[in-house]
């Protein structure tokens, strides 16, 4: 067992990081929320999806990303690159694919006056041409958003030059998982949820394992390692420049349910696949800034999940929930697959409850701060991290 | 459905085939709207069986196998779905949760 079943270790190993009241402003300021459009999302770099979704030449996706108010187009062209643009037609401002994903036929064509555009976003037709004047089609193709992929995840940067590169932004984070087996599992399931919550309300509820023998007291309360048989401990954290990630040990002690030791039982991976990258049996990282990342080591196989936090206004997000595994090669993986996805969908469940409970509290403005022990340090560095992103000029 | 719906073997388990669903929208739907009684009833029948259905699944090809093959699989899927309300919360109401009409499902 690596974890320390002690108080306040986490404050010893990152004293900088204080433990002091946090304002409670950043999530129900309807003024900062407007701040943090250009300051924390148009600067930084975004996970838009992964490279899975898009295999073949052509294949694109779009994401709405609201709170900067644009449509993003990403698409795998004929050469292979990955590349982002505005999903705009530089005509007149149509917005040019109206499907969430799809292959490209060829050309994507504009409804308003069907002018066509290659899947690497250059202008390739435009009708009744001759009537215009001087128009030089090379300066007029579909405009590019900054784009990288890393390990698979597809990021996208809307400034016009990124402060630093997408994996100087990672950071410690590339350091720990490069080559970590990402792309040996495949998307199972997704799901989304709109909430009446700010995206960081909803990302602190989800950023601590406090509330696991209270909250989920019906679903998964005694899944990881207690002190005293009552509170969760970390086995480690860990803070970089921008991310964060806490890890924790299954509970030894976990009372299987009867179906749950069945199918432990009979879940037969042939080819398992372990993420050697993985610091504990349950990691949490938080990427910078509106992403989470969960790797988890299974019973026969690791599988991992991501979830985006898509910012509407003040007081709503979009949480999606991405669950990834190996192909199942049978049966009785399938089976173990489906219960792990249950048993934390059930999970997450009551977690989007409470964030729309815990927003209506806070914006009621009944204290201006928020008290924090030491296994929410990751929530209090995230809130320290947001306001020195807001201060930047 | 009609007999014979399910491999030679596991008969007793066809007055059950409704639950064959091949989606989580679907299993989900199928829960909520059971009576608790005929949720256990499937439950315990299924649960009885479902080693000799990972070891029968387990002899054919994967993923694509026979309908009434499927039948079984997906049967199983829904075991899982209704395992925790069955043995763990026992009463819906306990969980406070944003229900399956916001918290979607996509495969």
């Amino acid at each position: 067992m690596q974890t320390r079943l002690i108080d306040k270790q986490w404050t010893a190993k990152y004293p900088d990081v204080g433990h002091g009241p946090v304002s409670t402003e950043p999530c129900i300021s309807p003024a900062f929320f407007e701040r943090e459009r250009d300051q924390i999302f148009r600067r930084h770099w975004i996970n838009m999806g992964r490279v899975d979704e898009i295999p073949a030449a052509g294949d694109y996706f779009v994401r709405d990303f609201a709170v900067c108010r644009t449509s993003v187009l990403v698409v795998r062209g004929r050469d292979g690159v990955v590349r982002a643009f505005h999903n705009v037609c530089p005509h007149r401002g149509n917005i040019l694919v109206w499907e969430e994903r799809g292959r490209c036929p060829g050309r994507f064509g504009c409804n308003f006056h069907s002018w066509a555009f290659t899947p690497e976003g250059e202008l390739a037709a435009v009708p009744d041409e001759t009537n215009f004047h001087d128009l030089d089609k090379s300066e007029r193709g579909l405009t590019p958003i900054h784009c990288d992929i890393w390990e698979g995840f597809i990021f996208i940067n809307l400034s016009d030059e990124p402060q630093e590169s997408l994996r100087e932004f990672l950071g410690g984070v590339a350091t720990q998982l490069d080559g970590a087996p990402f792309d040996r599992m495949r998307l199972l399931r997704t799901y989304k949820v709109e909430e009446a919550a700010n995206w960081k309300t909803a990302i602190d509820a989800q950023n601590e394992l406090y509330h696991l023998p209270f909250q989920h007291r019906y679903t998964i309360g005694d899944a990881f390692l207690l002190k005293d048989g009552k509170f969760c401990r970390f086995s480690d954290v860990n803070l970089y420049n921008y991310h964060s990630v806490w890890s924790c040990e299954w509970n030894p002690a976990h009372v299987e349910l009867p179906t749950e030791a069945l199918i432990n039982k009979l879940d037969r991976a042939v080819n398992s696949v372990r993420v050697t990258q993985r610091i504990s049996d349950f990691d949490w990282y938080l990427i910078f800034p509106n992403m989470a990342l969960l790797l988890f080591a299974g019973v026969s196989g690791d599988f991992f999940l991501t979830y985006n936090f898509w910012p509407l206004a003040v007081d709503r997000c979009i949480w999606e929930m991405r669950y990834y595994f190996p192909p199942a090669e049978n049966a009785g993986q399938r089976l173990a697959q489906e219960w792990s996805i249950g048993r934390l969908r059930d999970t997450l469940m009551e977690d989007a409850y409470a964030h729309e409970s815990i927003q209506k509290g806070l914006t009621a403005r009944a204290r201006p701060d928020m008290v924090m022990q030491d296994e929410e340090i990751t929530i209090r560095y995230f809130h320290e991290t947001i306001e020195r992103e807001m201060a930047r000029t | 459905m009609s007999r014979g719906a399910l491999p030679k073997g596991f008969g007793e388990l066809e007055p059950y085939v409704a639950w064959a669903l091949p989606t989580e929208r679907e299993r989900i739907a199928m829960r909520e709207t059971s009576q608790m009684q005929d949720i256990i009833a499937f439950h315990d029948a299924m649960h009885a069986r479902l080693e000799a259905i990972v070891e029968y699944l387990g002899r054919g090809p994967y993923p694509d196998m026979p309908d009434d093959a499927r039948r079984l699989h997906d049967m199983a899927l829904s075991l899982v779905e209704v395992s925790g309300l069955v043995e763990m919360y026992k009463d819906p109401a306990v969980l406070n949760m944003v229900g399956p009409d916001r918290f979607v499902s996509f495969e």
